[in-house]
């Protein structure tokens, strides 16, 4: 059921749409009411299969709407009743097509919406059944009440799945608070003992005799671990100490390019080739340019990493309208590298989650990328590619 | 040439002393060391350092109130201070071009080297 609900809306109503349409077709074809010729039963027909023909090529946007969606849905209704009416077929099975209009309605957002279906689709019928049928066994009028009820109860089920799913997108983001002030308090108490370990190290590097070389190794191992703890410190403070952003409108491209350039040296040294296809004239966008370049930073050597052999890297800007008047402007950065491990990725903007402890990895560079991206009020997806490698996606309001 | 006087306020009494020990073993610097915010203002007074490093979170006083205080003082005003503290990252620092409120800030922990070569640039400015 969450997959339904997280599909994009417009292929699934197109999709979910198609039995109804085929249904009623089938119904139409049958008819034999007096008031109707075959030429004009035919022609209903017809317009009513390329209605959802239609749909194809309706903007995704206006499915997200009321006006458009609520008089599709009653549309549907209206259709169907009129081709059971129609046909003749209010007494048959085929009133369960009734429960494809009500699925339907699930795709919509709003449990009222469902509820209103549900109770018009129940009267609508229960009238027909009264009126048009001669059925003597009294049995046939349970049909609407086992309509109401197993509609609300769908409408009720759709609507729990997203009640949950919003909930536990407000735990992860409060649990994701509550490790960041953790950390910021554990990072504030690790660094005096470092600081004063670091100046511990530096003055007994000095007193101690210099022709021992036991003494120089132990003092220089002590002062690379006090820097990789303190990098790791910094990496939590990162992740934990992003209050304030420095927000100006910025040419995001601009930002891309300086980004690139700031880690030539590592793209050239491991033979990887940059793949730009940036959008001229973007609209620019309010940033904070520093933390920006940094989630650049961030996911390039990221990129880096999963192709220690080389390959390609593709860095993309390009404007989108997910919403009727919302622009945003997206950029993608993608590689030929390794794809993450499926479980990873489910995981992969929480603190400490790294592929690449071996090699020093802390795992907070993404949960840094996740926090600057949050507090840009934008987007980030990631996910691996068909191809091989993975694509992080971007997007910023504009 | 006259050794250059430096302070250093910070509530890490352990850190005090190492940075006072490192600084001296230059033989450049004669160094004063106090662990409160209160007393270190009154050792800027007494001392008349060239520089003053200085933690911003301390328990009787913010060091942003300590610097306040030293600027306020006609004779103390073109002492150069910097911030020493581990509530920012050097990320952070840099962000903010290494100023706080005019200030330059170092980020704990901080290696001799870099304190001296901090204090050697900021004495020839």
């Amino acid at each position: 059921m969450t997959g339904i609900l997280d599909a994009p809306k417009k292929t699934t109503v197109i999709r979910l749409r198609w039995p109804v349409v085929l249904i009623c077709s089938y119904l139409l074809i049958h008819a034999t009411a007096p008031w109707f010729s075959p030429v004009v039963l035919q022609t209903l027909l017809i317009l009513y299969l390329i209605s959802n023909g239609v749909l194809y090529f309706v903007r995704e946007q206006l499915f997200d709407s009321s006006y458009f969606y609520v008089p599709l849905v009653l549309f549907d209704t209206f259709a169907l009743t009129a081709s059971l009416i129609i046909s003749g077929q209010v007494g048959t099975m085929f009133y369960l097509t009734y429960f494809l209009i009500m699925v339907l309605c699930t795709i919509w957002q709003d449990i009222r919406g469902s509820i209103v279906v549900a109770v018009l689709i129940t009267i609508l019928y229960g009238f027909l059944l009264f009126k048009t049928t001669d059925v003597i066994d009294p049995s046939v009028y349970l049909r609407f009440c086992f309509l109401f009820v197993v509609s609300i109860f769908y409408g009720y089920i759709a609507h729990a799945v997203r009640v949950e799913k919003v909930l536990n997108e407000e735990a992860e983001a409060s649990r994701l608070r509550s490790v960041s002030n953790l950390a910021a308090g554990v990072a504030h108490e690790v660094k005096n003992p470092l600081a004063i370990l670091l100046q511990g190290v530096d003055y007994l590097s000095k007193k101690v005799a210099v022709n021992d070389q036991n003494i120089a190794l132990v003092l220089d191992n002590m002062k690379t671990a006090v820097r990789r703890a303190d990098s790791i410190v910094r990496g939590l403070m990162d992740f934990a100490t992003l209050k304030q952003l420095n927000m100006v409108p910025e040419d995001l491209n601009s930002v891309i390019n300086n980004s690139l350039l700031l880690v030539k040296n590592h793209l050239d040294r491991r033979h990887v080739e940059v793949i730009r296809d940036l959008a001229p004239s973007l609209p620019k966008a309010s940033l904070d340019r520093n933390r920006i370049e940094q989630v650049f930073i961030n996911l390039i050597m990221n990129a880096l990493e999963a192709m220690p052999q080389g390959g390609k890297l593709w860095v993309r800007s390009y404007v989108d309208y997910p919403k009727p008047g919302s622009r945003m402007i997206v950029s993608e950065v993608e590689n030929s590298g390794e794809s993450i491990n499926k479980d990873v990725l489910r995981h992969v903007f929480e603190p400490f989650v790294t592929t690449k402890r071996s090699m020093g990895g802390t795992g907070l560079g993404l949960s840094v990328v996740k926090n600057i991206i949050d507090m840009h009020t934008g987007n980030i997806q990631v996910s691996n590619r068909e191809q091989g490698g993975v694509r992080v996606k971007l997007a910023f309001r504009v | 040439m006259a050794k250059k006087k430096i302070l250093i306020v910070d509530d890490e009494v352990g850190f005090t002393n190492l940075v006072r020990l490192n600084l001296e073993e230059t033989g450049k610097y004669e160094v004063k060391e106090e662990n409160e915010g209160a007393r270190g203002l009154q050792a800027a007074r007494a001392f008349r350092p060239d520089m003053i490093f200085l933690d911003i979170i301390m328990p009787d006083m913010q060091g942003s109130d300590v610097a306040r205080l030293i600027k306020e003082d006609a004779s103390l005003k073109n002492t150069p201070i910097v911030f020493l503290t581990a509530i920012v990252s050097a990320e952070e620092t840099d962000s903010h071009g290494g100023m706080i409120g005019g200030n330059p800030f170092l980020a704990k922990p901080v290696s001799t080297d870099r304190l001296v070569e901090y204090i050697e640039k900021t004495l020839a400015n």
